[in-house]
C-alpha cells in the first residue's frame, strides 16, 4: 500500500505559560498523542470546543509549532527533512480572519502573486497570467486586481486568501475556520468554491471548524478533539448517525439545526475544565455521565472498528 | 399587575439615517413590529441589514449624528419618540435592558463583577447595597455560575468568554426588566455553551414573564428560540411571520435565498453545492426608489426598480415584494447563474 499524502504519528505539543510575575513558567499540554492520516482528494474535519487543541494541530501540521514528540510525514517523508520553501509548495493555510491575514498595504494582485515571486516561478508575464487564471477560479472579477484589501468585502477577502493559497498548486490545504467570520450567504459561496476546487484539483483538506452543520456537509471523515486528545475518529455518516464517545454525543446534542418546533436541548454537562489542570485518566470523566472508577485513573486506548476509532473505556478493547 | 399578552413595545414606521459627507445613508427604513409579554421576536439579517441600528434606536443609544423618526414607538404606552434622555435612561437597564454581543467590551475591565452588577440596581431602585448584593448573587446563581460570592470580587479578565456572557445576562436582569433586547448573545461562544445560554434565556423569560427581542444572523438559533421572525434586508423588514410559517413557506426571494444557503442534513446532499445569493448587501442612499434586493433577485422585473414596494399579506405572513404569493410559492423557473 502506498503511504498516505499526510500522516501524523503520536504528535504532542506543549507551551510554556508564564505562571505570574517572578513565578517561572508552567506547561500547557495543548496536544497529546495525536495521530491521523489524509489521502488526496479527501476532507478531514477537526472539530471541538475552543481550547481543545484543534488550531494547535493545524499549526503543527503547517510547521508553525514545534512538536515535543511524534512525527509528521508528507508523502512518506518526514516534515523536518523538508525545507521551508518546499513545504510551502506542499501545503498552504487559509485562516479564519481575512481581515488580519492579508497585508493591507498591498494590492490583490501583489498578494496573490507574492508566493510566485518568493519561489521564483515563471516569468513576469507567466506570473501575471497565473494570477488572472486563479482569480477567475475563485470568481473574483479582474477589476479587483489593483484594489487594496480594505476595499473588499469579507467574502472577497476570503477569496483572495484562497487564491493566494492555491497559486503554488499545493496538494494539501489547511483551513482554520475559513467561514466563521462570514455571513451565511457568503459562507455558502466560499464553501461551494472550496468543494469545486477539490473536485477539479484533487486537493486534500484539513478543515478545522466548530460549525458541525458545515462539517457534515463537507467532510469525508471527522476527528473530534477534547483537551488536546483525539476522542473519536469516524467517517462523517458514521459519526452523525451513531456517535460513540460520550463527548461526541454531548457535542452533537448541542448542535442547533434550523428546524422550528424542536426547542432547545437540555444541557447539564458542566463547563470546559481549565487546560492548565488536566484531569487524570480520561480527560472527559468529570463531565461524563457514564464515567466509572477506571476512567479517573487510566487514559483510554483507542478501540478500532472498520469505520471508527474511539477512546473510551465503555467499549470493549 | 402582570397582564399576559400585554403589548409591551409597539413600533411603527421607524426610520434612521446617517448624514455622510455627500449623501444621506438610510440605515433603517419604515420598520414596524409589535412585541407582547412572554413573546420572543427574532430580527434576522446579514451584516449591514440594519438590525443592530434598530436595537440601538429602541434603547435610545444611537450616536448623536443619527437622525431618527418614527410614526409611533411606544413602550408600555409611553412614547419613546422625543422622550428626554433623562427619562429614557430611567427606563434603560430598568424596564428594558440589552445584552450586548461582546462580553469583553460590554464589561468594564477596571471594576469587579460585583461593582458593575450592583451599580445598575442602585441607579434605578431605592435599595441598600446589601440588598443589591443579594440580588446580584441570586442572579449569578440563576445564570449557572458556581460560588457567586467569590465571582462578585473577580474582574472580567478572570472569567472565560462563556462566564462573562453570563455576567452580562445577569446584569441585564438585575432590575427584572419587562423587555430584554439580546444582540447576538451567543455568537462569540462555543456550540455547547450557546445551547446552555439560550436555554437559560428562555427559562428566565418564562419565569419572569418578560419579552425578548433576539437579534441574530443565525437561522438555527432563530428556529429554536423565536415565536415570530422579522427578516431584515438593507434597512427594511422584507418578511415577517410566525417561526414555523417562515421556515415552512418563505415568500420573499431573499428569505428563500437565505434558507437555501444553509447546509441542512437531509435537505441538501453532502458535497452538493449550496444555494447562494449572488452579489452583496447594498448601502441604501436616502431617496432611492425600488426594491433594494432587485440587483440580487432571481425574479427581478423592470418594475421592481422603479416602484416602491408595499407589504403584502399571505395568511399570517407579511412580505415586501411586488409578486403575488402564488407566484413566489413556485420555484424559480430559469437557472440563476
Amino acid at each position: 500500500m502506498s503511504s498516505p499524502l499526510l500522516e501524523v504519528n503520536n504528535a504532542s505539543c506543549s507551551f510554556n505559560i508564564s505562571a505570574g510575575f517572578m513565578r517561572g513558567t508552567r506547561q500547557l499540554r495543548a496536544m497529546q498523542d495525536v495521530s491521523l492520516s489524509l489521502e488526496a482528494g479527501r476532507t478531514l474535519a477537526i472539530v471541538g470546543e475552543s481550547g481543545c487543541g484543534k488550531t494547535t494541530l493545524a499549526k503543527s501540521i503547517l510547521g508553525l509549532n514545534k512538536l515535543d514528540g511524534g512525527t509528521i510525514l508528507v508523502g512518506g517523508r518526514d516534515m523536518r527533512s523538508i525545507g521551508r520553501l518546499e513545504r510551502a509548495r506542499l501545503m498552504q493555510p487559509i485562516f479564519q480572519d481575512p481581515y488580519s491575514s492579508l497585508n493591507p498595504r498591498r494590492t490583490v494582485a501583489q498578494i496573490i502573486r507574492q508566493p510566485l515571486d518568493v519561489h521564483g516561478i515563471g516569468t513576469t508575464a507567466e506570473r501575471r497570467s497565473a494570477v488572472r487564471s486563479i482569480l477567475a477560479q475563485v470568481r473574483l472579477p479582474d477589476r479587483l486586481l489593483q484594489a487594496y484589501v480594505s476595499q473588499l468585502s469579507g467574502g472577497q477577502r476570503q477569496r483572495v486568501a484562497i487564491a493566494r493559497a492555491l497559486i503554488l498548486e499545493p496538494s494539501i490545504i489547511i483551513c482554520d475556520e475559513p467561514t466563521s467570520a462570514l455571513d451565511v450567504s457568503v459562507q455558502a459561496q466560499i464553501l461551494n468554491i472550496l468543494m469545486e476546487l477539490q473536485r477539479d484539483r484533487g486537493l486534500a483538506y484539513i478543515f478545522v471548524s466548530h460549525n458541525l452543520a458545515v462539517v457534515e456537509h463537507l467532510a469525508d471523515e471527522i476527528i473530534v478533539m477534547y483537551m488536546g486528545r483525539i476522542v473519536e475518529w469516524a467517517t462523517t455518516s458514521e459519526l452523525f448517525e451513531s456517535p460513540r464517545h460520550p463527548y461526541t454525543q454531548t457535542l452533537l446534542k448541542s448542535v442547533l439545526t434550523p428546524e422550528p418546533g424542536l426547542g432547545l436541548p437540555r444541557m447539564d454537562a458542566g463547563s470546559f475544565p481549565n487546560p492548565m489542570n488536566v484531569p487524570p485518566g480520561c480527560t472527559f470523566h468529570p463531565r461524563c455521565s457514564q464515567a466509572t472508577e477506571k476512567c479517573s485513573s487510566h487514559v483510554p486506548a483507542f478501540r478500532r472498528s472498520e469505520r471508527t476509532k474511539v477512546a473510551c473505556h465503555i467499549y470493549p478493547e | 399587575m402582570i397582564q399576559k399578552d400585554e403589548l409591551l413595545l409597539d413600533v411603527h414606521g421607524l426610520n434612521v439615517s446617517f448624514q455622510l459627507e455627500n449623501c444621506r445613508l438610510q440605515a433603517v427604513s419604515d420598520v414596524s413590529f409589535k412585541v407582547r409579554r412572554g413573546e420572543t421576536l427574532a430580527i434576522v439579517g446579514e451584516s449591514g441589514s440594519g438590525k443592530s441600528v434598530t436595537s440601538l434606536a429602541l434603547m435610545g443609544l444611537l450616536p448623536r449624528k443619527a437622525n431618527m423618526a418614527a410614526e409611533r414607538m411606544e413602550f408600555q404606552g409611553a412614547s419613546l419618540v422625543g422622550m428626554a434622555q433623562r427619562e429614557i435612561s430611567n427606563l434603560r437597564g430598568n424596564r428594558f435592558s440589552m445584552i450586548f454581543q461582546e462580553p469583553m467590551t460590554a464589561l468594564n475591565p477596571a471594576y469587579t463583577i460585583g461593582n458593575q452588577l450592583i451599580e445598575v440596581m442602585l441607579r434605578h431602585r431605592k435599595v441598600s447595597k446589601r440588598a443589591a448584593t443579594e440580588r446580584a448573587m441570586f442572579l449569578l446563581e440563576k445564570v449557572g455560575m458556581t460560588s457567586p460570592g467569590e465571582r462578585l470580587r473577580q474582574y472580567p479578565h478572570q472569567l472565560s468568554g462563556g462566564l462573562r456572557q453570563r455576567v452580562v445576562i445577569a446584569m441585564a436582569l438585575m432590575c427584572g426588566p419587562d423587555l430584554l433586547i439580546a444582540d447576538e448573545p451567543t455568537t462569540a461562544l462555543d456550540v455547547s455553551v450557546q445551547a446552555q445560554i439560550l436555554r437559560l434565556l428562555k427559562d428566565l423569560q418564562e419565569e419572569f414573564q418578560s419579552a425578548m427581542i433576539l437579534i441574530t444572523h443565525d437561522l438555527s438559533v432563530v428556529a429554536r428560540v423565536a415565536d415570530t421572525v422579522a427578516v431584515m434586508y438593507a434597512g427594511t423588514i422584507v418578511e415577517s411571520a410566525p417561526v414555523r410559517e417562515l421556515f415552512a413557506s418563505p415568500y420573499h426571494p431573499y428569505t428563500q435565498g437565505l434558507l437555501s444557503c444553509l447546509p441542512v442534513p437531509g435537505k441538501v446532499k453532502r458535497g452538493d453545492p449550496l444555494g447562494t445569493i449572488p452579489g452583496i448587501v447594498p448601502s441604501v442612499i436616502q431617496g432611492e426608489v425600488g426594491c433594494q434586493f432587485a440587483d440580487r433577485c432571481p425574479r427581478v422585473t423592470s418594475e421592481c426598480r422603479t416602484e416602491n414596494i408595499a407589504m403584502q399579506k399571505a395568511g399570517s405572513t407579511l412580505f415586501r415584494c411586488r409578486l403575488p404569493a402564488s407566484v413566489l410559492a413556485q420555484p424559480v423557473m430559469e437557472e440563476s447563474s
